[in-house]
């Protein structure tokens, strides 16, 4: 066999490997023009080949947000790099379809630029909905659970307050595991709420006048008990106007009191919390310090992840379910905020929040967009 | 009934809670009348005009929920258009806090995020600032 012969099998079988391949496959030209399709791009997308050939992925997609495909273009064609999201197209029958998409520049050895682009789309469609299914399921069982915990929280509330007679030291120690177990169940539920509210895109922005020292002050309060047993030093700083400022409540609440309660779950007896606020123009500026455990190095990338706890911090406190920091994140996100820490091992770490103060109260989450052509960016 | 007690309806369907939400108001000093559906509520409001403030849950037994309770009590020609409406319940949706909002209703509260004892101290705040 000649080179050539062997040569033209090699590429036979590569041809024969991505027709026939499971997933969706593409080539276009610079400018977004289809030169190759596979048997299942096809089959996704209800196109016939020659439909599909000389045409743009416009053809199925384009739904989504303009911004997202300026990245896309700026990823494959400026940065020559792959570029990886999630698309919802449509169907030749209408039909709406998810996706996971992959975009690989192939580049010419000589000119290091593009030269075309390869598509590769996995229909994630059936997986989506099982995904939102537990979501949706999350969300139901923790307002189920609501019901009975106010039962107990505000039952103990009241024994604990004596309104009904004074408690031996042994009652009130009992009523007291009672109601300190039931508020770390609410906040385990609101955790879980919160994360699915997050991931249906159930958050809703608002903004109306919110007093940040009240939402200090009451997530102090909530945790009042451990700052006294490990005798923590609070400290709290508000310059001029920076505590009473039109935000939304439930997203600063939410920012606000994960990040206290980090810092007194996360700082050994005797350390010190320090609160600071300012504001500027257009931003405030919250940041929460602490000389706690601090977050290892290796793991700081991870810090924001859903259920991620840091491995130092495990043998300290046991409960915890991972999801503070990233119900945090999410909420900064969607106010349009920033957040970013600086950490060292067994010092301490520090959380620094920036918060715009005039947004755009409809803003949501730009979700990832399909793949089209430059003529499409805009 | 003295001249200074302040009367609080209450409108929730779990007993248990309508139980230490009566229990509560009763020892700061209110006098309680409590109801587990709205139709309930509304014949309890026709019978005592005096009614100072309403505490209302979302979830109620019966053909109505709070905000169906509150449309009738906002309505333009209502005569309880000036009772303070606070909204206790542990549905978490902002959708719908926003829209018992805009009927009108003072705060919401998320139950179990909030202690009696804040809740009723807000209350006595919103009716002594009203008088």
């Amino acid at each position: 066999m000649s080179p050539y012969d062997v040569a033209a099998d090699d590429l036979h079988l590569f041809k024969q490997a991505v027709d026939s391949a499971y997933d969706h496959i593409v080539i276009t030209d610079l400018h977004g023009t289809i030169i190759y399709a596979n048997k299942a791009a096809c089959q996704t997308t209800g196109y016939a080949l020659h439909e599909i050939i000389g045409n743009t992925p416009r053809l199925w997609g384009g739904l989504m947000e303009p911004a997202y495909y300026k990245k896309m273009w700026t990823t494959i064609k400026e940065k020559k790099l792959p570029f990886i999201g999630e698309v919802t197209n449509m169907r030749k029958d209408g039909n709406l379809y998810t996706a996971e998409v992959r975009i690989s520049p192939m580049i010419d050895k000589a000119t290091k630029e593009p030269m075309y682009f390869v598509g590769i789309e996995r229909d994630i469609t059936d997986k989506k909905e099982s995904d939102m299914i537990k979501t949706e399921f999350v969300s139901l069982a923790s307002h189920q659970l609501r019901t009975p915990l106010s039962t107990l929280n505000w039952y103990s509330e009241i024994l604990l307050g004596g309104d009904l007679g004074g408690l031996n030291d042994s009652q009130s120690q009992y009523i007291n595991e009672i109601y300190d177990a039931t508020r770390r169940m609410i906040g385990t539920v609101n955790d879980l709420l919160n994360m699915s509210r997050i991931e249906l895109g159930k958050i809703r922005i608002e903004s109306q006048m919110t007093d940040i020292r009240e939402i200090v002050q009451g997530a102090l309060a909530d945790n009042g008990k451990a700052v006294t047993q490990k005798k923590l030093t609070i400290k709290t700083k508000y310059t001029k106007g920076s505590y009473k400022i039109a935000i939304d409540p439930q997203a600063i609440g939410v920012i606000i009191t994960n990040l206290i309660a980090n810092a007194i779950k996360y700082t050994p007896p005797s350390g010190t919390i320090t609160i600071t606020t300012s504001k500027d123009d257009l931003h405030v500026n919250l940041i929460v310090e602490d000389n706690g455990y601090g977050i290892p190095k290796l793991q700081q990338r991870q810090i924001f992840s859903k259920f991620f706890r840091a491995d130092n911090i495990k043998p300290h406190a046991t409960a915890g379910t991972g999801l503070g920091l990233y119900i945090t994140k999410a909420f900064v996100e969607f106010v349009q905020g920033t957040i970013r820490f600086e950490s060292t091992e067994n010092k301490g770490t520090t959380f620094y929040v920036r918060l715009p103060l005039t947004y755009n109260t409809k803003h949501r989450v730009v979700k990832p967009t399909a793949w089209i052509g430059p003529h499409d960016t805009k | 009934m003295t001249q200074s007690k302040k009367i609080v309806l209450v409108i929730e369907d779990e007993e248990p809670i309508l139980g230490v939400i009566a229990f509560k108001l009763k020892q700061e000093g209110f006098e309680v009348i409590t109801a587990r559906t709205a139709d309930q509520a509304l014949e309890y409001m026709e019978d005592i005009p005096n009614i100072d403030f309403i505490w209302l849950d979302h979830y109620l037994e019966g053909d109505r929920n709070g905000l169906e309770f509150v449309e009738v009590v906002k309505r333009p020609d209502s005569n309880w258009r000036s009772v303070p409406i606070f909204l206790i319940s542990n549905t978490s949706y902002p959708e719908k806090h926003q829209a018992y909002i805009s009927l009108g209703v003072e705060r919401y509260y998320t139950k179990s995020n909030h202690s009696l004892a804040a809740v009723v101290k807000d209350l006595k705040h919103e009716l002594n600032g009203d008088s």
